[in-house]
């Protein structure tokens, strides 16, 4: 275990190396000058040179990259080129609205998907099966920024029923934030739904098939207890693994959920940036993405090492 | 003994073992679902590779007499905003998206099996193309794509490569887990202890078995590619208007709701229909081929 | 798995056709097009309530809110609440004076300006403003690192206090749009207290003179000002913040505004007017505008923008930069009308020339057309000695207008023998493209100024800083230079007008169409303006008692 945590540990620095190294180097291959991005409407050869020299924009690569790994660990990931305002404060006020989002709709996702799986798996052969199968089919195939465009026209629009974009921190005001994220985190967590379903169906149908559980309803116990106190279990496990395997995509659909529906969030800031060319912004997010990601996925590998100790003996098909 | 055995391989290039891929095609074939998958992608198809022949106008004829016209007679679908046949551009529209989804699984597979193939055969490879693999992934899918399309330039071309980045780690990742499961089999191991070289083995033996998975990674990877193409014309960084995609058409659509909502409509149909024939196909083969997946 | 094939598609293909008809139905309406009349000084004298908030959709993010460093017209906008000026523009777009007390005097050289100011006036921080604050702020103008004031005002060569209240600036040479530049922001003084205190971070807390003081800033979200107890008109504010959200996507400024989550929405697009007149909640506040959008033709930019003008080399060369019969024919490939109505719904108005026929400076001269003529566009690309269809490029922006516009003019000047290509660039991206001269056609527009100077010069003089034309005539250059240092109206008048009539002959830029300024309102705001420069203008709204 110790030898698997010291080797994953290393895996994971490894990568974030060469992740910082790849977007340092990316942004530097966007065309056009850095200097003129942040010039705007008007400017002039000697302000583009005194804004080239403010924002170090002269020195050699591997200089301006160690300067800015030093800063940022110490916290400072520099100024917007574009606002003025602190990187750092900036990702602040971004990551709670993108993590309340996520967390509403992971959990939208878990409770339609764990339902719907069980509902499948239990009622095989019948309507219900269809229905909860015929969701999930639509879920990954209705592209998620149609399904918000069509729900911001039908809920907020024609029906106001619900705020059209804008966000409200669930400790401000726990009815204003639901109202708010509620259309938000159903497109996001809509594909995640559909996982979840197919992958608590299977496993379910996989766990009713085996000699325990038949053996236990052979006994008399309850088709229900057997069933739930299973499903449950199997859920868990299931939903925590495919919720850290899918954070890539999650941080995606958040991207374009938070473009729809105007939330100033951890995604809206990443496009915001590289639209324009706000290069220390790009930076900062960019490290936060990776780290959040490779530390995420260190712990469900962990997690996972620990419940299925064949992980372990490497070279399983992970 | 060896002898036998791999003659019999020889002869039977994609099936080993050789009841599992006959019966799987036999499944398949009885599944109604997966068959009428099947029957969506292939009128797709033909309606995108006929698209020039039965469109009843070109993609770019505007007619500023006709702007925003609903659904008639003339006009199947209505027009737009520049009075286009939406009927035409639907069709062209699914050729582009198409090509994007078929080009770029291609590249990802053209990328990705090699990789996958060399790291799960050669263990020494394995962690540098791990790390790699573990690099492209923690850049979300569409930073990557913006980024992209903001050094290259946003075209088909743009949007197609950053799709394609986007599959290979899944390509890789079946790739490695088929080879490591192939070399484990006594054919392969009788093929090696025969002295054939590591190519053959690799080219041989272990691709044409993996086959079966790598199609069906390739029918999950291809319904993300149309809604990757359209998510990323949408935002502005894809294809590039007056090129039709469903995406910039979805895009162009939105500020018009109001006085065309039928320009919002079709495109978006068009994309859930293919999707849901590409899904429904891919669910099938997965059944019908991977019996471990299965829930029988 | 034996499952109905027709029974899972069928729920599918239910609900993707249920919902979408349900929003048919709610969606349909009819097309009008009148344009609409500048109607913005409705008096409007309802009682209103003291205190609430009014929340503003921005139409984009405002870059740094320092008056010295902005860019951005959005931010503009804001510095209407937070930051006055030595002088403003009114409704009929007559500068008038703000802090200043009185129009400045011009000495008979035009080379000496002085400028008296209001006393007794106080920054948001409690200091004082006087002479001394006018020069710090004027000076830190001309003279801080990055600073995008110093083109504006680059004919001064020195500002002196005379004493506490009046202010004499030394001129280089006579310039008569210094009063119009002391109108925007290079007229907006800041608190020396808070510049001493923030020095080039100023902009992160910005202090000035106005009805509101800055009070917080989220990224990518909002901006709020809260009301000024220290500002010299408090008793007319009724306020206590305005709240200013940034939506760059203008459906969803509209959906807020519908919905009743902003009560006013800032630019409003021509698909949403016909919505908002039919909506009985929201008013509509126009005003004609200053600027325009055009097509800027790459004749001479080698070396870049500010730098003298040279002979194009492949792939950029070709006909469309020698010859002006070429561009000529280009612009006789419009239709403008047809686009009007086509893409903008016949909402804004045809432009042929830089200056808007509101301003006092406009003139027959100034608003002659060219006429829209597909067959002699192709008869000068034969006299030309053009191969047709002619093969050009064109960069445009990517936001929905500009794809539809790019794409309109592509189909019109087929019929004239263009072959037309357009390049679909992101706005940074093509400002660097363009400034470096890599470019045939450029689609970009202009939010235009009060003084024609402002709309004219930088563009059409040789090495004018936004000259990226590359274009250099001698005879532009005079009338041009002579309108500048001309007091008169009437000589600069004329002047422009005949600036104009060789803008035509040389074809540099083609003008296509001036937009106007649309604003949506709640019906229950009351006073909020907009002139013709754009802004909105919120110091003395409020919401109406019910």
């Amino acid at each position: 275990m110790g030898r698997y945590l010291a080797r994953r540990l290393l895996e994971s620095v490894i990568t974030f190396i060469l992740v910082t190294i790849v977007v340092f180097l990316g942004i530097r291959a966007l065309p056009g000058d850095p200097a003129r991005a942040l010039a705007g409407e008007e400017s002039d050869p000697a302000t583009l040179a005194q804004i080239r020299t403010k924002f170090g924009l002269d020195q050699p690569i591997w200089l301006q990259y160690i300067k800015y790994v030093n800063n940022a660990l110490h916290g400072d990931l520099g100024r917007s080129s574009r606002t003025g305002l602190d990187v750092s404060t900036s990702i602040r006020h971004a990551l709670p609205v993108t993590l309340q989002l996520a967390v509403f709709a992971i959990a939208i996702a878990a409770l339609i998907g764990v339902l719907a799986g069980v509902v499948a798996a239990v009622r095989r052969r019948t309507a219900a099966e269809w229905a909860a199968n015929g969701v999930a089919l639509l879920g990954l195939s209705v592209p998620s920024f149609w399904f918000g465009l069509m729900g911001i026209l039908l809920f907020a629009v024609a029906y106001p029923l619900l705020p059209a974009s804008g966000f409200v921190s669930v400790f401000d005001d726990p009815v204003q934030s639901f109202r708010h994220l509620l259309m938000p985190a159903i497109v996001l967590g809509s594909g995640l739904a559909a996982i979840i379903m197919r992958q608590t169906r299977s496993a379910m149908i996989e766990a009713m098939g085996t000699d325990y559980v038949r053996t236990a309803r052979a006994k008399g116990l309850g088709g229900g207890q057997v069933v739930f106190g299973h499903a449950l279990r199997n859920s868990l496990i299931v939903v925590t693994t495919i919720a850290g395997l899918q954070l890539g995509g999650l941080i995606s659909g958040a991207v374009i959920t938070e473009q729809i529906f105007v939330l100033p969030g951890f995604g809206k800031l990443t496009i915001d940036a590289v639209f324009t060319r706000d290069y220390p912004m790009i930076q900062g997010v960019t490290l936060v993405t990776a780290t959040a990601y490779i530390g995420i996925n260190l712990l469900v590998d962990l997690l996972y090492s620990v419940i299925d100790p064949r992980v372990r003996v490497g070279g399983a098909a992970l | 003994m060896s002898t036998i055995e791999l003659v019999t391989v020889d002869t039977a290039a994609a099936r080993v073992p050789v009841t599992r891929g006959r019966r799987g095609w036999v499944r398949l074939r009885r599944n109604p679902l997966a068959l009428g998958g099947l029957v969506v992608v292939v009128v797709a198809l033909l309606a995108a590779v006929l698209a020039g022949v039965i469109s009843p106008f070109p993609a770019d004829h505007t007619d500023f007499a006709s702007t925003l016209q609903p659904p008639s007679i003339h006009h199947w679908l209505g027009t737009d905003e520049l009075g286009r046949d939406q009927l035409s551009r639907v069709l062209y529209g699914l050729r582009v998206s198409l090509s994007v989804a078929v080009l770029a699984v291609g590249l990802s597979l053209v990328v990705g099996v090699p990789l996958g193939l060399l790291s799960g055969f050669y263990g020494f490879l394995d962690p540098v193309v791990s790390r790699f693999t573990d690099t492209l992934l923690s850049f979300p899918f569409l930073v990557l794509a913006v980024g992209l399309a903001a050094i290259l330039g946003p075209s088909l071309t743009t949007v197609t490569v950053a799709i394609a980045i986007a599959g290979v780690p899944g390509v890789i990742r079946v790739s490695r887990s088929e080879t490591l499961r192939l070399r484990g089999l006594d054919f392969v191991a009788a093929a090696v202890a025969d002295g054939a070289s590591d190519v053959v083995v690799l080219g041989r033996h272990i691709l044409p078995n993996a086959l079966n998975t790598l199609i069906v990674q390739a029918t999950v990877a291809a319904p993300a590619a149309i809604i990757g193409e359209a998510v990323l014309s949408f935002l502005g960084v894809g294809i590039q208007p007056p090129t039709p995609s469903l995406g910039v058409m979805l895009s162009a659509a939105q500020p018009l709701f109001r006085d065309g909502p039928w320009l919002a409509v079709f495109p978006g149909v068009a994309i859930v229909i293919l999707t849901l024939g590409l899904n429904l196909l891919g669910d099938g083969l997965r059944d019908a081929f991977d019996p471990k997946e299965s829930p029988r | 798995m034996p499952r109905s094939s027709t029974a899972t598609r069928r729920v599918a293909a239910a609900l993707a056709i249920g919902l979408s008809l349900s929003l048919i139905i709610s969606g349909c309406s009819s097309i009008k097009s009148n344009p609409p009349q500048a109607d913005n000084n409705a008096q409007d004298n309802r009682p209103v309530q003291n205190g609430g908030t009014l929340r503003v959709a921005l139409a984009g993010e405002p870059d740094a809110l320092d008056p010295t460093l902005g860019r951005t017209l959005v931010g503009r906008t804001v510095f209407t609440s937070i930051c006055e000026k030595l002088y403003d523009i009114d409704t009929k777009l007559n500068i008038v004076p703000q802090l200043a007390s009185a129009l400045p005097s011009f000495s008979s050289d035009g080379k000496t300006v002085t400028i008296k100011l209001r006393t007794g006036i106080k920054f948001a921080d409690g200091t004082a403003m006087d002479a001394a604050a006018v020069k710090a702020s004027l000076d830190r103008h001309m003279t801080l690192a990055g600073s995008a004031r110093k083109s504006e005002l680059s004919s001064v060569a020195s500002v002196a206090v005379t004493d506490p209240s009046t202010v004499t600036l030394t001129l280089k040479s006579a310039f008569t749009p210094l009063t119009a530049q002391l109108a925007d922001r290079a007229g907006m003084i800041m608190s020396p207290t808070a510049l001493t205190a923030e020095g080039d971070k100023f902009g992160t807390n910005p202090v000035c003179v106005g009805p509101f003081k800055f009070s917080l800033r989220v990224a990518q979200d909002r901006i709020e000002v809260v009301k000024d107890p220290n500002y010299y008109n408090a008793s007319k504010v009724h306020l206590d913040k305005v709240i200013y959200k940034i939506i760059a996507d203008s459906t969803t400024r509209m959906n807020n505004l519908q919905s009743g989550d902003v009560d006013v929405y800032d630019t409003v697009s021509t698909n949403d007017i016909d919505a908002l007149k039919g909506n009985s909640k929201l008013a509509l506040l126009v005003s004609d505008s200053l600027g325009y959008q055009g097509i800027t033709i790459n004749v001479g930019n080698v070396n870049g923008v500010g730098k003298p003008a040279g002979t194009l080399a492949a792939p950029y060369a070709g006909a469309m930069a020698t010859d002006a019969r070429v561009r000529q024919a280009f612009e006789e490939s419009i239709d403008r009308a047809t686009l009007n109505k086509v893409v903008f719904k016949g909402l804004y108005q045809p432009a042929c020339g830089p200056i808007s026929p509101s301003s006092p400076f406009s003139s027959d001269a100034a608003q002659a057309c060219p006429k829209y003529d597909p067959n002699a566009a192709k008869a000068l690309l034969q006299s030309a000695g053009v191969a047709m269809p002619y093969k050009v490029s064109m960069v445009i922006g990517n936001t929905p207008d500009a794809s539809r516009l790019g794409q309109a003019i592509q189909s019109m000047v087929k019929d004239g023998g263009f072959d037309l290509q357009l390049v679909p660039t992101e706005f940074a991206a093509s400002l660097d493209l363009t400034d470096a001269g890599k470019y045939q056609m450029f689609q970009i527009g202009w939010s235009g100024r009060v003084d024609p100077d402002g709309n004219t010069a930088n563009f059409l003089t040789s090495a004018g800083s936004q000259n990226n034309a590359g274009y250099s005539n001698s005879t532009m250059d005079k009338l041009l230079n002579d309108a500048r240092a001309a007091g008169d109206v009437n000589t600069r008048k004329d002047l422009y007008g005949q600036a104009i009539t060789q803008l035509h002959k040389d074809a540099p830029l083609i003008y296509l169409y001036r937009g106007q300024n649309f604003t949506g309102v709640a019906k229950n705001i009351v006073g909020v303006q907009v002139f013709p420069d754009g802004l909105i203008r919120v110091g003395t709204a409020g919401i109406a008692v019910a």
